[in-house]
């Protein structure tokens, strides 16, 4: 797959426009950012690669075309839902159309990357010490258990920064024009990978487009991410000093709020053993399932049913009763974000 | 004579012609979009989903990929939660692709079904497999009992068939299947 060659911010964007400052990174050690990701936000990752479907699209292209339309976003839809779900969508987003939506992207992520540019990236430190409490027990390495990665999305932003406070050091990524502190949660560092797809390959031997609202939800999902919702505790971090392995932070870590970390699927469940359902409310797939589920409605044709087998998916990863949270029993979301506390 | 030799001849001439270039149902709706290896694939700049307006919607041919696939039945269509979680170890963050695949092949068999009650009927019965499959997983059995819901209410013939079938799905299956809407 082709790849630009340079990453797509959006940080100052407040209109919409795209800014695609110039590339080309200094070779460093990259892969201690990619071990980051592959255990909390992204468990089971190994490897990216580029070398997926044959399309003249690239995922940054796709990138900026969806920040577009979401810029442009506007139904009665949300309204609708809104109305009947005590105005959830504005109480997590900001408002009910495509500005309000971008607001709350542009608030967590701020930078765009390929795999092949953060694989030219230089970090300081270039990498860490405390790994344990990312490393997934059942992997010799955080690669290579489950073949080339496809990897669509995902924010390292926020699990540089907690490293970074794990091993009490400050973190700083630096492109060849550009240096990035990782001083808060919402750095907003967004790895895009070639699993944000453009088609899906029916039987029938068809490519169908993927709609853009999908790829939308999945940004959507990521920028959750960015918050450290109550903050961390100087204890909590203890935890993570001390932790052997991913499991062990999963089920000790109390602070999961803090980046909305994802939970391992339970025994019994299609996914056990998978760090990718949420047993708390308003996380990363809580959020994505609200937009999804206010947006549906939007939906004809092949693209609907693209979107309810995503609506499907978000709820069966919801571990709790997801009526009690809509319904406000969980509390309200709240969208803040904090650092560390005593 | 020569309007007895015509017909079959104009049969011969249309088999030929199916044969040497199958139908491949056009892009009516801008979404589903063809594309063979060395085809320039649309510029998503400037055409692509933001949310397909309402009202549009595909009208698949009655020949070609689509009926024919519409013939596969969903029991082999069906992804397995060993695929799904092949999927899901690959990128935790996306839905399965194996899933979205899924969708849009009952999606298919659905345009035919709804065309055709003879169709609908042998789908139903597809549908009731996948939903009650002990070893399906729950978002695949979800989007079966949500089709066959839309087929009952299409046709009231199968109200109660889905009806029974709803009382034997497993029940986070209904609880997945409460968040999708009709």
């Amino acid at each position: 797959m082709k790849l630009l060659q340079k990453p797509v911010s959006s940080r100052n964007d407040s209109e919409g426009r795209v800014d695609l400052p110039p590339g080309g990174f200094h070779m460093l050690k990259i892969y201690g950012l990619f071990a980051l990701v592959s255990v909390i936000l992204c468990a089971g990752c190994s490897a990216p690669s580029d070398d997926v479907s044959d399309t003249t699209v690239s995922p940054q292209e796709m990138v900026v075309n969806d920040l577009h339309k979401m810029n442009d976003y506007t139904s009665p839809s949300v309204a609708d839902f809104d109305l009947q779900n005590r105005n959830l969508f504005s109480a997590i987003f900001g408002g009910e159309n495509g500005a309000a939506l971008r607001t709350y992207l542009d608030a967590r992520i701020h930078y765009y990357y390929t795999p092949s540019e953060l694989a030219s990236f230089r970090s300081q430190p270039a990498d860490f010490i405390h790994k344990g409490w990312y490393t997934d027990a059942a992997k010799q390495t955080v690669f290579g258990a489950e073949g080339k990665a496809v990897l669509g999305a995902a924010n390292i932003g926020t699990q540089l920064w907690l490293s970074g406070l794990v091993d009490q050091t400050p973190v700083t990524v630096f492109a060849e024009d550009r240096t990035i502190p990782v001083s808060d949660s919402r750095v907003g560092l967004m790895l895009i990978g070639p699993g944000y797809d453009a088609f899906i390959h029916a039987t029938n031997g068809n490519d169908y487009e993927v709609p853009s609202g999908y790829r939308q939800s999945i940004l959507l999902h990521e920028a959750r991410h960015s918050d450290c919702t109550g903050g961390i505790s100087e204890d909590d971090l203890n935890v993570l000093r001390m932790s052997p392995n991913a499991q062990w932070t999963d089920a000790n870590f109390k602070d999961r709020e803090c980046g909305h970390l994802h939970t391992y699927c339970p025994p019994g469940h299609d996914l056990a053993g998978k760090l990718a359902c949420d047993d708390l409310a308003w996380g990363a797939y809580a959020v994505q399932y609200v937009y999804v589920q206010a947006t549906i409605n939007d939906y004809v044709g092949a693209d609907r049913a693209i979107m309810e087998a995503t609506l499907a998916d978000l709820r069966s990863r919801l571990l709790f009763d997801v009526d009690d949270m809509m319904m406000g029993q969980m509390g309200a979301p709240d969208m803040s974000t904090s650092g560390v506390h005593q | 004579m020569m309007r007895v030799l015509w017909l079959p001849l104009a049969a011969l001439i249309g088999i030929g012609a199916y044969l040497a270039f199958p139908s491949r149902p056009a892009p009516v709706d801008g979404q589903r979009v063809e594309y063979s290896p060395g085809t320039v694939l649309p510029d998503v700049k400037t055409k692509g989903p933001g949310p397909m307006a309402k009202g549009q919607s595909e009208s698949p041919s009655a020949f070609g990929p689509i009926a024919s696939a519409a013939r596969v039945p969903v029991a082999a269509l069906m992804p397995s939660k060993e695929a799904l979680r092949a999927d899901v170890g690959r990128d935790p963050h996306v839905t399965p692709k194996a899933l979205l695949k899924f969708s849009v092949d009952v999606y298919n068999k659905m345009a035919v079904a709804k065309a055709n009650e003879t169709a609908a009927k042998d789908l139903i019965a597809e549908l009731k497999t996948c939903a009650l499959d002990r070893d399906g997983a729950h978002s695949v059995q979800a989007l079966c009992l949500l089709n066959a819901k839309r087929l009952a209410n299409q046709y009231p013939g199968f109200a109660a068939d889905y009806h029974s079938l709803e009382g034997q799905a497993d029940p986070q299956v209904l609880k997945i299947m409460s968040s999708l809407p009709l």
